[in-house]
């Protein structure tokens, strides 16, 4: 029988096969964006970076890291000029079969280098020396011939020129990746820094190891996320299956006829449920994977690394795969049980089964509400000890209330009928006769509307305020080699050349008119008072305390310099004596400093600094620079211009930056989160439209008799729109309140600790789908129907 | 005399080429204001055919359907419908209630769609109820109801208005005892009597006994038109209803 209704068929299998290749490609790319947010690490568990000042103390550091830390994979990297340009270079030195920092490296053209004289580059770097596989390279004062084209997958970004492995010998940096350790002071998640105090004979335990942060809350997001679109699944696939049975009904009701029992007619639905979920789960999960491999590039664009277009997690969509498979069975379960028990005579009529009420109890869709909703607030998705399971259990138990409650909003939202005009009156009340096709519907419409909502309200809970992000809209940094989250390599910058981009950069700033430059200086040790110490070329950091002896990096804090503080409006007679750090940042912050026995008792004054995370926070005193005998370092330049910076300042700035050999940065934009909050709103609006077209068609077939009845007594087509409409935009507009007050909630139990960062609402995407979707709705409809039923004599009359 | 309605050489094809079907094979009928009609046939006849084509809900394929004067081929879908809800009245075998209203709202349903305001397509439907003894039931909903009780709000509603001229009812009793047919026959006979023009489809002879002609169809062709006998049934027909 599954010839028949091929329509109705393909609707299904189209809606289930698309739900399965949205949950296959979404926890794809959910779960590869979860492997990009920690690059660095390869398949290591812990890295630790060591600046190297005396070479023949390598082998004796890394004979230390194997004692410490068991096996450990060495990189060396020297930091070099490239002959004719201000840019700077990374010569690394990296085993290709590494046993952690294998992933890293990728050959893309001829070979790895093997010996001494031989090297690899990246396109970039190729493409800036001029060369190609088989040309000699001048790089470190060292003819090398070029032997391959190499690349590291982890980070597009990264550019460099590969030597073969040589234990950091030749090494400025030592790279060294390892397991975890399971020392304590480590159990704090996220990325931390081990104890810098807790010393041991070759100095190795002061260098900071940086431990690999969980994956957990990423990966209980995307089960969520698979979780919700299963649910999703399984409501529509039952309203469909609902359809196909009872267009089906007479011949069920032959079979009966002819000796067929109950098993047998259920197993003719049931069959038709399993072999639309195998060739769904099939077609969608190869949908899935055919749109993650033609989304690859794009993403590894955004997503600044390598992603293999079979590197997929395998168990993720075979599970997918499979809930597709027993929810599709499950879905055909329920009306094929209800159809085997129709009256023969009434199936060979084709009378449909009389609309079953819904016993669905209010109180235990509370429960399962108020339960999730605590459970959200216990999980704290926002912060960093989220706890997964509970997340899950959190959204699986307000997905339960939904669907319990949804009949007794339907029959509630129907009661003031009466008082409505006819069209109105008879689909409110349709809708609360038909209580099971229309409670589902009512759910699925909420569950895609609470989803999206709750997308769009994180993506602006994530989205920078005025005074919040990177930098103000006013503000551009200049940066002397690269980003400023690394300023650890000494720029060696001489006096002149100093002086020399000092002039470059207020050239920059004078480019834009009203605008203050200021130099920023870090911070460092004189790099000649102990050349032993790996920790010596490091600026001053300021630090987190995140447990007992382990700290977390937080930046590196410039110089309070007379102009950075007039610039901030300090007065410098307020600065207490003795005051080392000034901080604009309200948690218990210190500087890390090895030389100093206890990092804690950094003195710190509080002070009113704007919280852009790039631009100064925190800034260390002349004093402290003094008391201890650091040394100012320029790092770079803060342009503040007293308007917000122009499309055009920031293309000319960025394009006078490059010619120096210096880099920008400015505000985020933050397009992606834009785009996810429109994306989001556009996919929730026709999903929510496809289940309704889906249901409105449903209820309106399964009151067709009705329709040819209206038509009879002399409705025209406008009653017949005005009935469809109005029973679609009910739906829509009550899945759009329920969906909203839903999401609002879940999200004030998870932001409950801070309810401030859920302001301001965002209204216009809101507005979007709270008046588009019932909008829409309604006048699709509108439009869709009103067509003459056909058939009186053969059908209404017999 | 006009009559209320009038079937020139009707004729009514379903399906193309091999499929074609002849339902309706010029038929000639005419119903005048009063007269209540029985078609009867067996089925394939063209007796639901008949009914619809005289209702405007399906169109002849040739020939002329007129009602009151007025060819139904000259008039538009929404002409029609504002037809169906001023002079046509449908009495259907499964009552065709609509179960998501009362059986006042299904009364009030042809005024309502006509525009009459609710309150006052109401109170009309109630006073129609309360003629047929049902005024207790109103505020009740079809599934509520017992299945005389339902035909009786079927034909309310088919009653309802100022200007009902044509009642068209297929197998009315169909799902009744015989004492409910019996009570639903002599209604639809006294409606005819106040001036109304009736058509009732039926199998059963005695309940055809009601009307005033009977008209026999086999393949799409009247084959014979006769006056019932007078009987029992007939001279019952004279006297009040009293509803069950």
């Amino acid at each position: 029988m599954f010839r028949k209704e091929w329509r109705q068929q393909a609707l299904i299998l189209g809606l289930v096969t698309i739900a399965v290749a949205i949950a296959v490609a979404g926890s794809t790319m959910a779960m590869n964006a979860a492997g990009a947010t920690q690059p660095g690490f390869g398949s290591a568990g812990a890295t630790a970076r060591i600046p190297i000042a005396d070479p023949a103390r390598v082998p004796a550091l890394i004979a230390s890291a194997e004692a410490r830390y068991g096996s450990v994979e060495v990189i060396g990297h020297r930091d070099t000029t490239v002959a004719g340009s201000a840019d700077r270079l990374d010569i690394r030195a990296q085993d290709p079969d590494g046993r952690f920092g294998h992933s890293m490296l990728a050959l893309r053209d001829g070979r790895y280098p093997t010996a001494v004289g031989e090297v690899a580059l990246t396109p970039a770097v190729a493409d800036l020396l001029g060369a190609g596989i088989g040309d000699q390279v001048e790089l470190d004062r060292k003819d090398r011939t070029v032997v391959g084209l190499v690349e590291n997958p982890t980070g597009l970004g990264d550019d460099f020129a590969l030597v073969a492995p040589d234990r950091g010998r030749s090494a400025t940096t030592l790279v060294l990746l390892f397991e975890r350790p399971g020392t304590a002071g480590r159990s704090a998640r996220g990325t931390g820094t081990s104890d810098p105090r807790s010393t041991d004979e070759s100095g190795l335990a002061s260098v900071p190891v940086m431990i690999r942060g969980d994956n957990g809350p990423v990966a209980a997001l995307v089960l969520v996320a698979v979780a919700s679109a299963m649910t999703l699944v399984g409501l529509i696939a039952a309203a469909g299956f609902v359809v196909v049975a009872q267009r089906r009904q007479r011949q069920l009701g032959l079979l009966a006829a002819i000796g067929a029992t109950e098993r047998h007619l259920r197993l003719v639905v049931v069959a038709n449920g399993a072999i639309v979920g195998l060739v769904a789960a099939v077609a969608g999960t190869g949908l899935g994977v055919l749109g993650w491999a033609l989304a690859t590039p794009a993403v590894e664009a955004a997503a600044d690394r390598r992603l293999g277009r079979f590197d997929l997690p395998w168990g993720v969509v075979l599970g997918c795969a499979a809930i597709a498979v027993v929810v599709s069975v499950a879905a055909a379960w329920w009306p094929a049980r209800r159809m085997a028990r129709i009256p023969v005579m009434a199936a060979l009529a084709g009378r449909p089964p009389s609309p079953a009420p819904v016993h669905r109890s209010l109180l235990v869709a509370m429960a399962a509400l108020v339960a999730g909703v605590a459970a959200i607030a216990t999980a704290i998705p926002h912060g960093d000890d989220v706890k997964p399971l509970l997340l899950i259990a959190g959204v699986i138990a307000v997905a339960v209330g939904t669907v319990f409650a949804a009949p007794a909003v339907i029959k509630i939202g129907a009661a003031p009928a009466a008082h409505l005009a006819f069209s109105r009156r008879l689909a409110l009340r349709d809708l609360a006769r038909f209580q099971s096709r229309s409670a589902a519907a009512l759910a699925a419409i909420t569950f895609v509307v609470g989803i999206s909502v709750t997308i769009v309200a994180i993506a602006g809970v994530n989205q920078y305020r005025t005074d919040e992000g990177n930098l103000s809209s006013r503000q551009l940094l200049i940066e002397i080699a690269g980003p400023q989250a690394d300023p650890t390599a000494d720029p060696g910058l001489s006096a002149e050349q100093s002086a020399a981009l000092d002039a470059r950069a207020a050239a920059i700033g004078s480019e834009i008119e009203g605008a203050d430059v200021l130099a920023l200086d870090v911070a460092r040790r004189p790099a000649t008072s102990d050349p032993a110490d790996p920790m010596l070329n490091e600026p001053l950091s300021v630090a987190l305390s995140v447990g007992d002896h382990s700290w977390r990096h937080l930046g590196y804090p410039p110089v309070a310099t007379p102009e950075l503080l007039e610039h901030y409006g300090i007065d410098p007679a307020s600065i207490r004596p003795g005051t080392e750090l000034l901080s604009g940042d309200h948690r218990d912050v210190t500087i890390l400093d090895i030389s100093r026995r206890d990092p804690g008792t950094t003195k710190v004054q509080r002070v009113e600094l704007p919280p852009y995370t790039s631009a100064p926070r925190w800034l260390i005193t002349e004093h402290a620079l003094h008391e201890h005998g650091w040394e100012a370092v320029r790092s770079g330049w803060l342009v503040d211009a007293d308007h917000a910076l122009t499309t055009d300042e920031i293309a000319s700035a960025r394009a006078a930056a490059a010619d120096a050999g210096m880099t920008i940065e400015v505000r985020s934009s933050q397009d992606s989160l834009a785009a996810l909050r429109t994306v989001t709103t556009g996919a929730a609006a026709l999903l929510a439209l496809a289940i309704l077209a889906m249901t409105v068609g449903l209820i309106r077939s399964e009151s067709a008799r009705d329709l040819r009845t209206l038509t009879a007594t002399g409705a025209n087509s406008r009653t017949r729109r005005a009935l469809t409409a109005s029973t679609a935009g009910f739906l829509g507009a009550m899945g759009v309140a329920l969906g909203t007050a839903g999401a609002y909630v879940a999200l004030t139990a998870g932001y409950h600790s801070d309810l401030g960062r859920l302001v301001p609402l965002p209204w216009a995407h809101l507005a979007t789908i709270a008046i588009g979707l019932p909008l829409l709705a309604t006048a699709a409809g509108w439009v869709l129907a009103g067509r003459e039923p056909s058939g009186f004599s053969r059908q209404t009359f017999d | 005399m006009t009559a209320v309605l009038e079937l020139r050489s009707t004729t009514k094809v379903y399906g193309e080429g091999a499929g074609e079907v002849h339902a309706l094979r010029g038929i000639d009928l005419a119903v005048d204001a009063g007269e209540l009609v029985a078609i009867m046939g067996p089925s394939g006849s063209g007796k639901s055919s008949l009914l619809t084509i005289a209702g405007s809900l399906e169109h002849a394929t040739s020939g002329e359907v007129r009602i009151d004067g007025v060819d139904l081929a000259g008039l538009s879908r929404n002409q029609k419908a504002a037809l169906r809800r001023r002079s046509i009245g449908f009495v259907f075998q499964d009552f065709n209630l609509l179960p998501g209203l009362t059986a006042a709202e299904n009364v009030s349903m042809p005024l309502e769609l006509d525009g009459t305001s609710g309150r006052k397509a109401r109170t009309r439907a109630l006073e129609v109820l309360d003629e047929l003894g049902l005024a207790e039931r109103a505020e009740h909903f079809p599934d509520d109801l017992s299945g005389g009780e339902r035909q009786r709000v079927a034909i309310a509603r088919a009653l309802v208005g100022e200007g009902r001229r044509l009642l068209l009812a297929d197998e009315p009793t169909g799902a009744l005892d015989s004492v409910n047919s019996e009570a639903v026959m002599r209604l639809l006979r006294r409606v005819c009597a106040q001036g109304a023009a009736g058509v009732v489809v039926t199998h059963d002879a005695q309940l055809a006994s009601w009307a005033n002609r009977v008209v026999f169809l086999r393949d799409g062709r009247v084959v014979d038109q006769t006056t019932p006998a007078a009987g029992p049934e007939s001279l019952l027909s004279t006297v009040a209803p009293q509803p069950s």
